[in-house]
């Protein structure tokens, strides 16, 4: 095994020093795999949405539990995107992989049992994870395909073949997702690092009258209580009870925390977001390399790596017993440190019911703010309006002018100051304020 | 959207004016607008997908909040709703939308008496 440990690191020094090789190299299967392997002997606690495992008394099970995860990788040779585009994604496709992995999450926990664990007798298979693993096949009819998520990034800006960044592949799920003609769930995709708990409870209540006109009526002191109607039920003007359905919502939050490294501040947090039983993991990534990060351990994140490339598997259909389906599990899962993240990310929750939506509120509104720990994102009941926005511009060089020639000499601009402001022309706008006013 | 022609090559405002010149450019405006918080809003230097805004200096009404700035600048960027535009305050971490301007000025300004902003999108991955 030491030796195995060895190769596998100069190996790892050789990938990791030219990314063009690695991101062309497969992955070194046999060493690797038995090395990587060797890091769940440690005496480790892993966490997962909402479970736990010590290691190394639990690596059957975790591997196991994570061989049940669907696994989604490079491919090559499926048929032409688009008629005429690439036939693999090979060095471009590890975000929307990604992307697949959280979907493929988060439709396993609303249509199968969380405790299935994947065998390799594909007959002993449940209908319902032929059904998620069919909407993935990589063929155009297939509703979240390499072919459909490619060819939507085009209404995001990007043309196929282009790099994703983890809010393209969050708007491109969301806008697949209504075109998914047995869709069981509603996708939001939370901008500018909040969530509105409004807009959420437009998209999922599903009834035959609005919640916001309920909350309206209940007036302010319980409007928390009636945002969150218990056994589903809220009052409506006539004062009859009227059933407001839930339809499961997966919560994306793309975030950005930090420029260039990833700001410690947020490790905490992130660290907790993982660990609610709501997670449907994040992603993101090592600079230019995207991962799907699902559970993590002391400062480390577990992730599966998209980045290897499988050659096209016809899955086979609906029909058949037998499934082609062992490349999309995983063996061995990854392992890196917290400060190696790339600050460019999202965050996958999902809530099956409106508790579990209040108690993910619940959760970030009780996320410290401390010199060490940062919130992540917010939670508000509605946007504040922009309220009408007036807008001057005041030059300073003209300032300084029209005050010196006023007052003499300003004591509040000094010389230098006024000099410099009035000597230097090439600066144009830089010399303006922009000045806002609210009404 | 395209890249901007203007490259991040650019000098950032700290690099254009010393610490004394900017010091005295705000105890001026500060003087003249004292309910108004001023900010420099720059691009991240590696942005690739949003565009420079053609104003760089700020004052902003001190109870005006995060997100309505956000909002703000969003428009002036002529960037769609599902476009993602962060903002980091001191280049490290982001402002909290629901505070006012105020607080983040009080918390995060410049030893030079300016709020930096930083805004960026998000890296893209292959």
């Amino acid at each position: 095994m030491a030796f195995a440990f060895g190769y596998f690191n100069v190996a790892n020094q050789l990938l990791e020093g030219d990314p063009n090789i690695r991101k062309s190299q497969e992955r070194l299967n046999g060493e690797n795999a038995s090395a990587q392997v060797d890091v769940w002997n440690e005496k480790i606690e892993i966490h997962v949405s909402g479970r736990t495992f010590s290691l190394p008394s639990d690596k059957q099970h975790f591997l196991k539990f994570v061989k049940s995860k669907l696994w989604f990788t490079y491919r090559k040779g499926f048929s032409a995107i688009g008629g005429t585009g690439p036939t693999s994604d090979t060095g471009w496709g590890c975000m929307l992989r990604c992307g697949q992995m959280m979907l493929a999450q988060t439709l396993s926990l609303l249509s199968f049992q969380d405790e299935w664990m994947w065998s390799e007798n594909s007959e002993e298979h449940p209908i319902a994870y032929k059904r998620v693993l069919n909407q993935f096949k990589d063929v155009r009819t297939s509703c979240y395909s390499i072919h459909q998520i490619a060819q939507m990034g085009v209404a995001e800006g990007k043309e196929v073949g282009q790099w994703f960044g983890p809010n393209t592949v969050a708007q491109v799920i969301k806008r697949l997702s209504r075109f998914d003609e047995d869709t069981i769930f509603s996708v939001h995709v939370a901008m500018d690092n909040t969530v509105c708990i409004d807009e959420i409870e437009q998209l999922c209540s599903v009834g035959s009258q609005s919640p916001k006109k309920c909350q309206n009526e209940a007036g302010s002191s319980s409007v928390q209580e009636n945002a969150f109607p218990v056994n589903g039920e809220t009052q409506n003007e006539s004062g009859l009870l009227t059933e407001i359905f839930w339809k499961p919502l997966l919560l994306i939050i793309p975030l950005r925390l930090g420029l260039s490294d990833i700001n410690p501040v947020y490790f905490q947090h992130l660290k907790e977001c993982l660990q609610w039983e709501e997670s449907v993991g994040i992603v993101g990534g090592k600079p230019n390399h995207a991962y799907y990060f699902f559970g993590f351990a002391e400062d480390s994140l577990i992730y599966l790596d998209p980045h290897t490339t499988q050659p096209f598997v016809d899955i086979s259909n609906m029909e058949s017993t037998v499934l082609n389906d062992d490349t999309y599990h995983c063996a061995t899962p990854g392992k890196m440190l917290l400060t190696q993240l790339d600050p460019s990310l999202a965050l996958g929750f999902v809530c099956k019911t409106r508790d579990s939506f209040e108690q993910l509120c619940q959760r970030a509104k009780s996320f410290q703010k401390s010199p060490s720990a940062l919130p992540l994102f917010e939670v508000v009941t509605s946007l504040p309006p922009c309220g009408i926005i007036e807008s001057r511009v005041l030059s300073v060089k003209s300032y300084s002018r029209e005050k010196r020639k006023n007052e003499g000499v300003s004591s509040q601009l000094d010389d230098a100051t006024c000099l410099a402001l009035d000597s230097d022309d090439s600066l144009g706008s830089d010399e303006e304020f922009e000045i806002l006013d609210i009404y | 959207m395209a890249p901007s022609e203007r490259s991040g090559q650019q000098k950032t405002f700290k690099e254009t004016k010393s610490l004394v010149t900017r010091k005295s450019e705000v105890n001026g405006i500060r003087e003249k607008f004292p309910t108004k918080v001023p900010i420099i809003v720059e691009r991240y230097r590696k942005e690739k997908y949003l565009p420079i805004l053609d104003k760089t200096k700020y004052l902003v009404p001190q109870e005006m909040t995060m997100s309505q700035f956000a909002t703000i600048i969003r428009n002036r960027m002529c960037v769609g709703s599902s476009q993602a535009v962060y903002f980091t305050v001191n280049k490290r971490h982001m402002p909290s939308m629901s505070m006012t301007m105020a607080e983040i000025y009080h918390d995060n300004m410049d030893e030079d008496g300016f709020l930096y902003m930083t805004y960026a999108s998000q890296e893209m991955f292959g």
